[in-house]
């Protein structure tokens, strides 16, 4: 740059202007160089979040009457995996492979509002499992036109 | 001359710096709605209720156990039950903090929740000789 000014003082008028001129346009190239977003890093991806075992296992034993519906609430106390499962079903008159419909929700005034559910019979393996972050949630249990007698039941909810 | 190209010069580089884009106004706060849920019911001898709430933040709650009636004493007088809050849990409602009252025109509870699902349970604490009917009134943001 200062050779450049040293230059200026020995050229001609015209000469003098035009460069004078490409100097102008020096100066305002230089700082727009330097403009843009200072804050703008290079963006990282999130960091991958592996889910919790279950650590806890609650059971729910209780009898679910016709026509009607009942639920347990739990609490998933860090993000993780959620298995339930509806281990047995019992009763005069009760078939042990009848169909019952199981939701997974949450307590909402006086019931659980289910965001998943299935029609599944009694089994040993979890039926409705899912990954959930922390928080209060409900296992719900209900007839769903099947029942012609009360049915005693056993749900097992397994979460972190 | 010299003085115009350079004033240009300087002109061109101050403008040129800064956020191009229009500027925004500051996004809408989501501000804080005050819900009222009215809970009633009836609650057999030896039993318990209890309702679910969710709080979308930290938030004030409280919870009035307004009107007790029996179908033999509408006034309720003496009448005096268990009264919590806390977290639903099973069947119920795992109580952080009870009381035993009786109705009144102003809350029994009163507290600081975070955020998340919560109850209030209403319960007989063996001193019920016949089902009561109930109202009660939760106020949460």
């Amino acid at each position: 740059m200062i050779l450049l000014l040293q230059r200026l003082v020995t050229v001609s008028p015209t000469q003098r202007t035009l460069s004078l001129f490409f100097l102008s346009l020096l100066l305002t190239a230089l700082p727009l160089a330097g403009c843009g977003d200072a804050g703008t890093d290079t963006p990282t991806s999130p960091s991958a979040v592996t889910p919790a075992d279950a650590t806890t296992t609650e059971s729910f034993d209780d009898t679910l009457p016709v026509s009607g519906s009942t639920f347990y609430a739990f609490s998933v106390a860090q993000y993780g995996n959620v298995a339930i499962t509806l281990e047995s079903v019992s009763g005069a008159y009760v078939p042990a492979t009848i169909m019952l419909g199981l939701g997974l929700g949450t307590p909402s005034g006086t019931e659980c509002v289910t965001t998943t559910s299935i029609n599944t019979p009694a089994g040993s393996t979890a039926q409705l499992t899912g990954v959930y972050e922390s928080g209060v949630y409900c296992a719900r249990l209900w007839d769903i036109g099947n029942l012609y007698a009360p049915a005693a039941f056993r749900l097992v909810i397994a979460h972190p | 001359m010299l003085r115009l190209l350079l004033a240009g010069g300087l002109v061109c580089t101050l403008t040129a710096c800064g956020d191009a884009d229009t500027p925004v106004s500051p996004s809408a706060v989501e501000e804080a709605v005050l819900v009222h849920d009215i809970f009633s019911g009836t609650l057999p001898r030896g039993g318990h209720r209890s309702y679910a709430f969710t709080t979308p933040s930290s938030s004030a709650v409280s919870a009035m156990l307004a009107n007790l009636a029996t179908n033999t004493s509408p006034s309720a007088a003496g009448l005096r039950v268990g009264f919590g809050l806390g977290v639903p849990q099973g069947t119920g409602c795992a109580l952080r903090e009870a009381m035993v009252t009786g109705p009144a025109l102003t809350a029994q509870l009163k507290g600081l929740v975070d955020e998340g699902i919560h109850c209030v349970a209403i319960y007989d604490t063996g001193t019920l000789s016949e089902a009561v009917s109930f109202a009660i009134r939760i106020t949460h943001y």
